[in-house]
């Protein structure tokens, strides 16, 4: 008996030990120990926006876009079926939830959550500049997904308590987003407030990391940014109502001033920093230049509208020291023997059957610190010449084409910008202000937008699948699907089509006559 | 808190045990001159038994039968009784037998003849958290594997032994290297993503070894760096347990069984009891054993063409410019005829070699009536099948269990294993620095064994053919294979520590209490390292640099458990017993691993050699569990058993409104019949029973806070890109993609199971039938949430999800005699899994299982069908509401109008065509049933057994056939490429109904079909999912046993046996692959049967030799 009560001495012991009430709760039990809980600066969000959405800018939006206006062409593997407008809302997926956040296979991150949650941060410590600066991001991300998919969550977007956000029509969102860039240059304008007077207190600027953290000089910077974008996203609502060319004209004088003043990604040649085309091309390969950029450049210098400066900047020729003849692009989906109108290449390569490689995004030649653009002085002005041309006629137009080829360049390497010598004005027809455009925002997103405005340079649509020699039938694509997750757990997902078109966009382009004997735009 | 906790407690423990043990005096011993009892234990057939255990209850000493059944028990003077005692002789498989025996004449001799016992009636099972029952008081079916069967499998991994053992206990190895992971699924899969989320270990049972919980993770290196199916795979940590070590493994199937594990038990339990010595003489074993490995089967390549396209051969070929590259358009073999007498190379397999593996295993055990011990020692050496020196497994392993019986009714004893392991991968998969991916697409001309150039010495693959200087640090676009295995190595080093210490306490006749600390550590250092000019593409900064990731995965569990255990006899008809229980565990996973990339020396592979460093990736969980449960037991008339459970479990990674849970479970064992000793009827013995019970999976922690997150590598859709987080200095934050969640409790199953047991024709035959029932609830969905909410998942209890099935045994004996037996078993089960509700989502993609990642497919959770479809593209088909190129296919003529539905459309080109925008479900992994049947032949000393492993439906995806497809290396692109117009659906795929305006033509299928529609980046993923059914010779083997008395003249020992085995030796399927028996990420998913240039199976011939004294 003495014993037993021994034992149940023992058990109560064990039992009362075990009734510790931090025995699972606590940090590191059911805290999370690994990761950061709570943020008191904006300055980390701002980083990650910069540098991740670089992502959205350089990735596979765009390359589709570079695809289907024929600056590229995919010639292996996924990139094959891409640019024969074969792009499916699985494939998709991660680059619509980018626009917004992240996912658990780390893709996104610095999309609309972290931009507002960046600028609530400035407003609790009174950075006016910081939430101007966000502002002009968060302008920037919509606007270009309002673009490419049309009618987007915005307003309830980007919202932990609203699982289904509604999806805003386009036309709302580019007017949000340009009420968006108003207040911006309204923040951007106002003094900071001190103590917490700005970039100088958080620095984490990258994308003008030259600026040196000045207050001043970034508000102004991205005050010019924001007017740009401005003039740009007009320019997207100009087909469905030609009232915005007005709107756009009047922007661009406020606009990035000078090529010195061009926004470009941050990039750097730390493994984890170059640039995203840079890095495809080392980890994938699967895209070549593209017959209608080629094409177009050739047919520009032979006519003495530009030099071989910039086709020698992007491609490579076929032989080493070639001249522009010797320059070969694929057609969409690599298919050869494609019919095409007289004089157009039909993209069977060179006589050795070769083809041209990339300069600066072939990562066997360059280490992949080109800082690639994403708005610039001279996308600002050939704004301005489309917009003075559609409101004033050539005259009006030709003072900002002129600008546009006097003030050449692509980006940068580092901090050393490419510069290209300037070119003789030519006269500033819709052609010449298109192709001039079309040959400057090589491998932006830009390109296809003014293709969906425009219809310029023509192109040949792409064959209906692989193999086939004839063009297809079906018109360059107006936008691209849903992601899957959007679709699957996201009831007010639209049910349009695909490939169909954006509000802004109700035309489509033209499908070529290939029976004609005039040689097109490519 | 967590130690200083169970330190404290551990300490209030042992010392309050001291202090009673003080109290209690041992039993007073009268001095006598010593005694010996001999004498051989048979078979009723004659056959001698040895392993029998002889044991003298009540003076705690006892033997183990020699070879030959004899035995000797030497009784201590002192310890002499006057009177009779009581000797037992048993042995698993027969009944035990007791006998009367008077020693006080000094010498006396008991032979014992065991009647059968193949339903081992009277044997105690362990039936986990320290609780044991008979085998006839069982209320669930018995899945039970002893020691002689798993070493006969000669099988490194304990998991992998375990392969067509039980019915519905489904074992997967995920390829045929050293080391490689085993899954390991019972009774289906019951949770979609749950488990620790981190460790791997999801979806797979709970392993407990010796009553403690111990770890069976599979950790990837790095999720950060790179991407899981084109990293090196790792072991599942099971493997670190020495199969020569294990007595018997249960595997507790089904809730019903499990429940008493509680929030750990949802995908069953396997319980591991470890050999332990027996009183008598001490006990010598060795067993060493050789085993040969060859590589399994291997996919059909042509010879007949080179590299290029359209038939034409690129400028970069061997011989060609330096430095050149092949381009990715180039890179099939749709080149020119190869010349006639040029070389051509064997690319399918000749960059595997024998293995080897060298097992050697001693052990010595024994002891007296008071203490009793087991010692052993193992080393295994394995060889892989790859060629170099980096495919390999080692681990020495070192066990002790002891037990010393402190006073009569206090018995204190440790098991204690320490193991050393080093296991060397090879990367595979779907990776550019892969084995095989490489290998396999190289032209069949292309020497890949030269993989250094002969000028520079640099490597060279097809891709890159002619290195030369400046391409020190250029990626080879793909890798040489031999490059692969020779110089870039994947190396995990493991030290692990598991056991505890024990102490039974019997406190009156009547109450016994047990109480186990356990613990389980184990540190894994992890270097990997990719040499200059790595073709790898997923892992940030390292392609053609080089780099090495280096960390440790390190795992503690520390468990404690003690209960109370009352016997209870109301009458003679009534008894039973109540068991109530405590048990804490908490388990810490930690992991460090910093990436270090662009080798600054092309060695060694070391952080310090690197150029950059990336943020290190640091990772740290702990689960804590705080447990109570109690059972009760009630035995009537001694045929009816009633068992009745209860658990409750605190877990730390429940949400605090959920903190605690609730798991009962009740059975009722009913002998209906149970014939008497010798009477000659077709029925011996009948039972029937019923159980019902609920066990649980765990969220993964953390999921209920919001945070942000550093070092993020943000890619672009899984196409190898990725810019950090972090640039120039600054270090950046993202928000999290967990949706904050504000509850979360446990999955829950709820398992009804219900079955016979019958022993037939005097038990030269048994038959077991099962049919259970379980249904999934609350089961823990990432539910997919729309992106546009800044957030991609919401972990949620949201999904329910039903098992069910049948599983019959049926055991024949038909012979047993002295010289000769034969014994066959079959063993059939079939799993039937819907996915009854998914809170409305379309459908969940199964955890890592790799998203589509660049192979199009992947595994889903989709209402109304099983568990892990594959969801895919597919060709566009009739009755889908489809429109091709304008035309409403099903409602126009000529087009699929009158087809039947999921006809395959036929385009006018006379080519089926991709459906771009649409995903479906394109096959079903889940085999229609699993089955085994066994065999085993005894002449004489001779005995021969055999196993096939049978796996009817269930689909595989071979996606490696569709990237040789595409790149134009597989035999069968080459045949259709010579073989003039093909019409779909008659002289192709002629499977498939066809409908639409193509139908009749001929079409040639060359390289446009191949590397378009035909071939895996451009064609319907659906194509390459083919029936996985096959049969297996999993083993076969011939003994021989020596144990004439020369033996022990000769050698010293009492027996000798030789053994020649045989593992995997043929497979019989329709599978086109490498082997259907295959799943890409191994372990760590529960993604079955996706074949992407997976490394394949082997087959093995195993020589042993064991020596018993």
């Amino acid at each position: 008996m003495r014993n037993s009560l021994k034992l149940l001495l023992i058990a109560a012991l064990a039992l009362g030990a075990a009734g510790c009430n931090d025995f699972l709760s606590g940090p590191g039990i059911d805290q999370d120990p690994n990761n950061i809980t709570r943020l008191t600066r904006p300055g980390p969000l701002y980083v990650s926006i910069q540098a991740l959405q670089s992502v959205q800018f350089e990735g596979q939006l765009a390359r589709n876009a570079a695809e289907y206006v024929q600056q590229i062409a995919g010639n292996s593997r996924q990139q094959i079926g891409f640019d024969l407008y074969q792009m499916d809302p699985v494939t998709i997926d991660p680059h619509f939830f980018s626009v917004y956040g992240s996912s658990i296979t780390v893709q996104g991150g610095g999309g609309l959550l972290d931009i507002r949650k960046m600028q609530q941060l400035a407003h609790a410590v009174h950075d006016s500049i910081y939430v101007g600066i966000g502002k002009v991001y968060e302008a920037l991300v919509i606007g270009n997904a309002a673009a490419i998919w049309g009618d987007i969550p915005y307003r309830e977007a980007a919202d932990s308590t609203n699982e289904t956000p509604a999806f805003d029509p386009q036309l709302q969102v580019y007017g949000d987003v340009l009420a968006q860039l108003d207040s911006a240059i309204l923040f951007l304008a106002s003094a900071p407030v001190p103590p917490n007077a700005g970039p100088p207190a958080d620095n984490s600027e990258l994308v003008y990391l030259d600026r040196g953290g000045n207050t001043a000089a970034l508000a102004a910077v991205y005050t010019q940014v924001a007017h740009s974008l401005k003039a740009r996203y007009h320019m997207h609502l100009a087909e469905l109502d030609p009232a915005n060319y007005a709107l756009a004209l009047a922007e661009v004088p406020l606009g990035i001033s000078t090529p010195a003043n061009d926004m470009l990604w941050y990039h750097d040649q730390s493994p984890t920093g170059q640039n995203v085309w840079w890095q495809f091309m080392s980890a994938r390969g699967d895209i070549a230049p593209g017959a209608g950029l080629i094409e177009v450049l050739k047919r520009r210098i032979a006519a003495g509208v530009e030099t071989p400066e910039r086709l020698n900047f992007y491609f490579t020729p076929t032989v080493p020291g070639g001249t522009p003849a010797d320059f070969f692009g694929f057609r969409p989906g690599g298919s050869v023997n494609m019919q095409t109108a007289p004089g157009v290449y039909n993209g069977n390569g060179s006589a050795a059957g070769t083809y041209s490689g990339f300069t600066f995004i072939d990562f066997n030649v360059d280490p992949g610190d080109l800082r690639m653009p994403v708005i610039t002085y001279a996308e600002t002005q050939l704004i301005g010449a489309e917009a003075a041309f559609q409101t004033g006629g050539q005259g009006a137009a030709q003072p900002f084409l002129d600008a546009a080829r006097a003030n050449r360049s692509y980006g940068s390497r580092g901090a050393t910008p490419n510069i290209f010598t300037p070119l003789a004005p030519v006269p500033a027809t819709l052609e010449n202000i298109m192709e001039e455009k079309y040959v400057t925002l090589f491998l932006n997103i830009e390109a296809w937008n003014d293709y969906k405005r425009t219809c310029l340079p023509a192109l040949a649509p792409a064959p209906a699948s692989l193999g086939n020699t004839t063009p297809g039938t079906q018109p360059v694509p107006g936008r691209l699907p849903y992601g899957i997750t959007e679709i699957n757990a996201n009831p007010n997902t639209p049910n349009v089509s695909p490939v169909g078109r954006n509000a802004n966009d109700p035309n489509s382009c033209p499908v070529l006559d290939y029976t004609s004997s005039v040689p097109l735009g490519n | 808190m967590a130690q200083s906790l169970f330190g404290q407690l551990r300490v209030t423990r042992l010392m309050a045990l001291v202090v009673v043990a003080a109290v209690l005096l041992p039993a007073t011993i009268l001095a006598q001159q010593p005694a010996t009892l001999t004498g051989r234990v048979t078979a009723e057939s004659g056959q001698p038994l040895g392993s029998a255990g002889v044991i003298i209850e009540q003076l705690s000493a006892g033997a183990v039968t020699r070879p030959d059944g004899s035995y000797t028990i030497i009784v201590p003077g002192a310890r002499v009784p006057s009177g009779p005692v009581t000797v037992t002789a048993r042995l698993v498989g027969y009944r035990a037998l007791s006998a009367q025996v008077n020693l006080s004449t000094g010498s006396a001799v008991q032979d014992f003849i065991l009647p059968d016992n193949p339903l081992q009636l009277g044997e105690i099972v362990v039936t986990g958290a320290g609780t044991v029952t008979e085998v006839e008081k069982l209320g669930t079916g018995r899945s039970s594997v002893d020691s002689l069967t798993l070493i006969r499998s000669a099988e490194p991994n304990v998991v992998s032994a375990l392969a067509a053992k039980a019915p519905n206990v489904t074992v997967v190895s995920s390829s045929g290297d050293p080391g490689a992971s085993t899954h390991i699924q019972i009774r289906g899969q019951t949770t979609i993503s749950a488990g620790s989320g981190i460790s791997g270990a999801d979806a797979q049972p709970l392993f407990i070894v010796d009553g403690v919980p111990v770890d069976n993770s599979v950790s990837y290196n790095n999720p950060s760096f790179t991407s899981l199916n084109s990293s090196a795979a790792p072991s599942n940590r099971a493997i670190d347990i020495n199969p020569n070590d294990i007595e018997n493994v249960e595997v507790l199937k089904g809730a019903a069984s499990g429940a008493i594990y509680g929030s750990r038990a949802g995908q069953g339990v396997v319980i591991i009891t470890t050999k332990r010595g027996r009183p008598g003489p001490t006990k010598y074993s060795l067993r060493s054993s050789v085993s040969l490995d060859e590589v399994g089967r291997l996919p059909e390549f042509q010879t007949k063409y080179g590299l290029g396209t359209a038939g034409v051969a690129p400028a970069c070929v061997a011989g060609g410019p330096v430095n050149c590259v092949v381009g990715f358009a180039q890179s099939g073999s749709w080149g020119p005829e190869i010349p006639a007498g040029a070389p051509t190379f064997d690319h399918s397999g000749e960059m595997f070699q024998t293995g080897h593996t060298f097992d050697n295993a001693l052990t010595i055990s024994g002891g007296n009536d008071r203490t009793t011990f087991f010692l052993s020692g193992g080393a295994t050496n394995q060889r892989g099948i790859i060629t170099g020196n980096n495919d390999k497994f080692e681990r020495i392993s070192v066990r002790f269990n002891g037990s010393h019986r402190v006073f009569d009714n206090l018995k204190v004893g440790a098991n204690i294993a320490y193991v050393d392991g080093e296991g060397g991968f090879i990367t595979s998969r779907n990776s550019t620095d892969g084995l095989l991916l490489g290998a396999w697409r190289s032209p069949p001309d292309f020497n890949n064994e030269q993989f250094r150039d002969p000028v520079f010495g640099l490597h060279r693959s097809y891709r890159f053919p002619n290195p030369g200087p400046g391409s020190e640090q250029a990626s080879r676009v793909y890798d040489n294979p031999f490059f692969v295995a020779n110089e870039s190595f994947n190396k995990s080093e493991v030290g692990r520590t598991f056991g505890g210490v024990n102490a039974e306490f019997t406190a009156t006749p009547w109450l016994s209490l047990a109480y186990t600390l356990g613990a389980d550590y184990s540190n894994d250092e992890r270097t990997q390292a990719w040499p200059w000019s790595t073709s790898n593409s997923t892992v940030v900064g390292v392609n053609g640099v080089g780099g090495v990731n280096a960390g440790y995965v390190r795992s503690f569990q520390i468990d404690h458990n003690l209960t109370a255990t009352a016997r209870y006899r109301v009458s003679p008809a009534f008894s039973g017993s109540v068991t109530v229980g405590q048990n804490l565990n908490s388990n810490t996973y930690q992991t460090r691993q910093s990436l270090g990339t662009g080798l600054i020396a092309p060695e060694p592979y070391n952080l310090g050699n690197t150029s950059s460093q990336l943020p290190p990736y640091d990772f740290k969980q702990t689960i804590r569990l705080e447990s109570y449960f109690a059972q009760v037991s009630a035995d009537l008339w001694d045929q009816l058993f009633l068992t009745a459970a209860v658990r409750n479990d605190g877990a730390s990674t429940f949400g605090a409104d959920s903190r605690r849970n609730w798991y009962p479970k009740g059975s009722a064992a009913w002998t209906f019949f149970r014939s008497a000793e010798g009477t000659n009827r077709f029925l011996t013995y009948g039972k029937l029973r019923a159980a019902y019970g609920q066990s649980g999976t765990q969220p993964a922690p953390y999921l209920l806070t919001s945070v942000l997150l550093g070092a993020w590598n943000g890619n672009d859709g899984g196409w190898g890109p990725a810019i950090s987080s972090q640039q120039n200095g600054l270090g950046g934050l993202i928000t999290g993609y967990i949706l904050p969640t504000t509850d979360l409790g446990p999955e829950r199953v709820k398992e009804f199971e219900t079955g016979f047991d019958l022993g037939l024709w005097q038990d030269k035959a048994d038959l077991g039938f099962t049919w259970y029932r379980a249904i999934s609830s609350d089961v823990i969905l990432n539910l997919p949430v729309a992106g546009s909410t800044g957030y991609t998942q919401k972990p949620a209890n949201a999904a329910t999800m039903r098992n069910a099935g049948i599983e019959v045994a049926l055991n024949l004996r038909p012979v047993t005699t002295r010289n000769f037996a034969w014994d066959v078993g079959f063993q059939v089960a079939t799993n039937r899994n819907r996915v009854t509700d998914l809170a409305g989502v379309q459908f969940v993609p199964l955890p890592i299982s790799g998203g589509t990642n660049g192979l199009g497919i992947q595994g889903v959770a989709i209402e109304g069908q099983p568990l892990g479809v594959y969801y895919a593209d597919d060709f566009v088909r009739c009755g889908r509401g489809l429109s091709f190129e304008g035309v409403d296919i099903d409602n126009t003529a000529g087009h699929c109008q009158g087809a039947p539905a999921d006809a395959l459309y036929i385009a006018a080109d006379g080519y089926p065509q991709i459906d771009v925008g649409g995903t479906y479900i394109v096959g079903d992994p889940e085999p229609d049933w699993t089955g085994a049947v066994r065999t085993s032949f005894r002449v004489n000393k001779f005995s021969i057994g055999g196993l096939l492993d049978i796996r009817q439906g269930g689909d595989a995806h071979n996606g490696t056939k569709g990237a040789l497809h595409h790149f134009g290396t597989s035999r069968e692109s080459q045949v259709n490429r010579d073989g003039g117009n093909f019409v779909f659906g008659e002289t192709f795929y002629d499977h498939e109904a066809v409908s639409g305006p193509g139908v009749g033509t001929g079409v040639p299928l060359g390289e446009n079909w191949y590397a378009g529609s035909g071939g895996i980046f451009n064609g319907a993923t659906s194509q390459f999912v083919e029936d996985g059914s096959f049969v297996k010779l999993r083993e076969v083997s011939l003994g021989y046993t020596f144990d004439q008395p020369w033996v022990s003249r000769v050698l010293g020992f009492s027996s000798m046996e030789l053994r020649v085995a045989g593992r995997n030796l043929h497979t019989w399927t329709n599978y086109t692959g490498v082997d259907p028996e295959t799943s890409l990420l191994g372990a760590a998913s529960p993604l079955r049967g996706v074949d992407y240039f997976n490394n394949p199976q082997s087959r093995s011939y195993v020589f042993s030799l064991t020596l018993n004294r």
